[in-house]
């Protein structure tokens, strides 16, 4: 099994693909909870705040905002949105907030740390500070694993972030990140229902 | 454990509403039999289903998540992991709701490769206990009730048939011209693939409406076939059939002389309940039912019951899967070929290597490839691009990629469906270490594919490359060669005439219990070189018409 497979699992449903994240919730905080009616209840957009908590502290917020810019940066290709236009980071904090992914945000929580923390050993700067071409170079270190001195997972950190960045910047609009289409527009494409009921096609 | 709710007996209670129990329910009901039909997820309607990528096809819309539902994995001699591998769809019409729905036929040499490769070493190959022509009817009466489209006769490999589809092929774009020339060049026969969508309105349904959101997702209008759109409203129509969602089954009881009593589940409100039923068919899918089966342990069946033999689990079998892209540069095209197509569909395959003839003497199974557009998911489109490099690539590259993607070139990609060889070393087991919420002891996918299967996939993926090339692809490169398709599974509950070689017999009924039947496709001792949902469809419907038969001679 390869690593991005611990991570994603895409399955290949006769040509087409689903791929789902496996979440990381301590099996304690669901073993008790009964099964809810669900009838006719098809997920639909997640409640807008589901609880006052902040996912992220201030610092954090401003290394991942660091960090999203450098995986999906503006204006390369010209014109191309990048992360920081489309609001990558509430879609991910909005994401995180969900208790099916309050383990992973905890992960993420600790990762965006350590990788603050290697930019200081390193470089002795706060990583938002970093030239990007140094960002980038620190961000390949964690996204191959080879970040020395450090017993956490980093290949699996930078997949998980990639992985929402590219949610919340391709994605639909309704869950917090791919502001106002931009994403579609720019590439032209246009993923809603021709035919579907009034909901689908906001 | 008290049951406060124990339900009035009816005929027939099935497990799972998908391709093998959704026939069962149908015929069943509409012949006279009050059934209940248990299904573990919700019931969907048309207008839940839309374009969500991140809900629909990257959450817990068709399949559980890991942390609530777990199957656990072992790969050969390597470590348990937890996966969702191994689910197909948890909802009312089960996998049929997000297939692409390619509904291609067995060929009759399929019902026999235990004669051809009974001796193969390291693998299980047994004969099916019935022919092509058993089925073959009944392959006729699910195309005819849930509405396929297809073009019969373009295939010289075509299996026998006896006249055309009810409903002429969907629409195709124009670059599948480029596949056409390409087969045509190398000798060999491109056809179009039928497709469990409506290309015309029929029995009521909407025809399809060309959304591009095929396969992964439910179909907004009703017109992609699935059990959720065609059969389940049928019988439940006649006023027989009661379906119940989100209704987890855990356990089938046994009275004392050994007959199934009723089916344990969890209703949709977490209470306890029995079924209490005079046939039970468990069509819960191949891994699921082998858990269910195997979790249903009593005094006179203390290895899980029908499991006697020890069978039940072994044997399992995929798809074996490649994948191959063609890259055309649009510049390079005519001028007709170089626009974004506005319809999707591709859909040509082809099955000239459905048998390897210059591997004569060896083990010579192919399969069927199957050549499309590209999944229009823009996020699976973005990390499909980022994954074509080692390391995953980002940043401007990666967006880079992703305009080019969408602006100057095309993709072609073909899917291989090819035989997974039965062996001992790939199977279901439930050992109780694990549960999920429920606190249901969770099944464990022993996944060893033979190496013959791995071979023959290295060798098709080639030819699906020599395909792409010949079309006139700029680039070409292949993905995911050997790998394996979980959707597609069978085998855990062999049919069979012996009862030391098989769980069920060619009935589909349990050896060891009168009244207990498995219709997913667990039955299927081999897997064949096609998707099998039709397969399924069409066996669900022959064991209908024999448990109509029985209740009918009252037996």
């Amino acid at each position: 099994m390869r690593r991005r497979q611990a991570l994603m699992w895409l399955g290949s449903a006769g040509g087409a693909t689903w791929g789902w994240l496996t979440g990381c919730k301590d099996r304690q905080e669901t073993a008790d909870r009964p099964s809810r009616p669900t009838r006719s209840q098809a997920p639909k957009a997640p409640p807008k705040k589901t609880s006052r908590e902040q996912v992220f502290g201030p610092a954090e917020r401003a290394i991942l905002t660091a960090v999203l810019s450098r995986l999906i940066p503006s204006d390369a290709p010209p014109g191309f949105p990048g992360a920081t236009e489309t609001g990558v980071l509430t879609y991910m904090e909005r994401q995180l907030r969900s208790p099916q992914f309050r383990g992973m945000a905890r992960f993420i929580l600790k990762g965006t740390r350590y990788l603050d923390r290697v930019a200081h050993k390193t470089q002795k700067k706060a990583f938002v500070d970093l030239p990007a071409s140094d960002q980038d170079r620190l961000l390949e270190k964690f996204q191959t694993g080879r970040v020395a001195g450090l017993r956490y997972p980093t290949a699996k950190y930078f997949a998980l972030v990639l992985n929402f960045a590219l949610e919340g910047h391709y994605g639909h609009p309704r869950h917090g990140g791919n502001r106002d289409r931009q994403t579609w527009a720019a590439l032209g494409i246009d993923p809603k229902c021709p035919h579907g009921s009034e909901d689908n096609h906001d | 454990m008290t049951e406060a709710f124990i339900d009035d007996e009816v005929d027939v209670c099935v497990v799972g509403s998908g391709a093998g129990g959704a026939p069962i329910a149908h015929a069943l009901s509409r012949a006279g039999a009050r059934v209940v039909v248990l299904e573990k997820g919700p019931w969907y309607q048309h207008e839940d289903f839309n374009h969500d990528e991140i809900a629909t096809a990257r959450r817990d819309m068709w399949v559980p998540f890991v942390s609530e539902e777990p199957h656990v994995q072992k790969n050969g001699d390597g470590p348990a992991f937890k996966t969702a591998n191994g689910w197909i769809a948890r909802c009312v019409g089960g996998g049929t709701v997000h297939m692409s729905g390619y509904f291609y036929r067995l060929h009759p040499e399929d019902f026999r490769l235990g004669t051809r490769y009974g001796r193969l070493p390291g693998a299980n190959v047994a004969d099916w206990p019935i022919e092509y022509d058993d089925l073959a009817p009944y392959y006729d009466r699910v195309e005819q009730v849930i509405g396929v489209s297809g073009a019969a006769g373009e295939n010289p490999f075509e299996p026998p048939r006896s006249g055309p589809y009810p409903l002429p092929p969907v629409a195709t774009n124009d670059l599948a011209r480029l596949v056409e020339q390409g087969a045509k060049k190398l000798g060999w026969h491109p056809f179009q693939v039928p497709r469990a969508v409506l290309s015309r309105p029929y029995r009521g349904r909407r025809a399809c409406v060309y959304c591009d959101f095929c396969g992964s997702y439910g179909c907004e209008v009703g017109a992609k076939s699935s059990t959720l759109a065609s059969l389940i409203p049928e019988a439940v129509a006649t006023g027989r059939c009661e379906v119940r969602p989100d209704s987890m089954a855990f356990e089938i009881a046994v009275d004392r002389s050994g007959r199934a009593r009723a089916v344990r589940y969890r209703d949709d409100r977490g209470r306890q309940r029995q079924q209490r039923a005079r046939v039970i068919c468990v069509a819960a899918s191949a891994v699921e039912s082998a858990r269910l089966l195997l979790n249903s342990r009593s005094s006179r069946f203390e290895a899980g019951l029908a499991n006697g033999s020890g069978l039940v689990g072994q044997n399992l079998t995929f798809s074996t899967l490649a994948k191959g892209f063609g890259e055309f540069e649009r510049g390079k095209l005519p001028k007709l070929l170089r626009p974004t197509p506005s319809n999707h569909f591709l859909d040509r395959a082809i099955q000239d290597h459905y048998l390897l003839k210059d591997r004569d003497g060896q083990y010579d199974k192919g399969g069927t490839l199957h050549y499309i557009l590209p999944h229009r998911n823009p996020i699976f489109t973005a990390e499909r691009l980022a994954r074509r490099h080692d390391p995953m690539l980002w940043g401007a590259a990666l967006s880079r990629e992703i305009m080019r993607y969408h602006t100057e070139v095309h993709q072609i990609e073909f899917e291989l469906f090819g035989e997974f060889l039965p062996n001992p070393r790939t199977f279901v087991s439930v050992d109780g270490s694990i549960e999920d919420k429920w606190g249901i002891p969770v099944a464990t996918i022993h996944h060893t594919p033979h190496p013959e299967s791995l071979e023959n996939a290295q060798i098709l993926a080639e030819r699906g490359i020599d395909l792409l090339k010949a079309a006139g692809a700029d680039d070409t490169w292949t993905q995911d060669v050997g790998g394996t398709t979980y959707v597609l599974q069978h085998g855990t509950c062999r049919f069979g005439k012996n009862p030391e070689t098989s769980v069920l017999n060619p009935d589909c009924r349990a050896h060891e219990v009168d009244n207990l039947y498995v219709t997913d496709g667990s039955f299927m001792p081999t897997s064949g070189g096609v998707p099998t949902t039709l397969t399924i469809l069409a066996n669900a419907f022959r064991v209908a018409d024999h448990l109509i038969n029985r209740f009918q001679r009252k037996d």
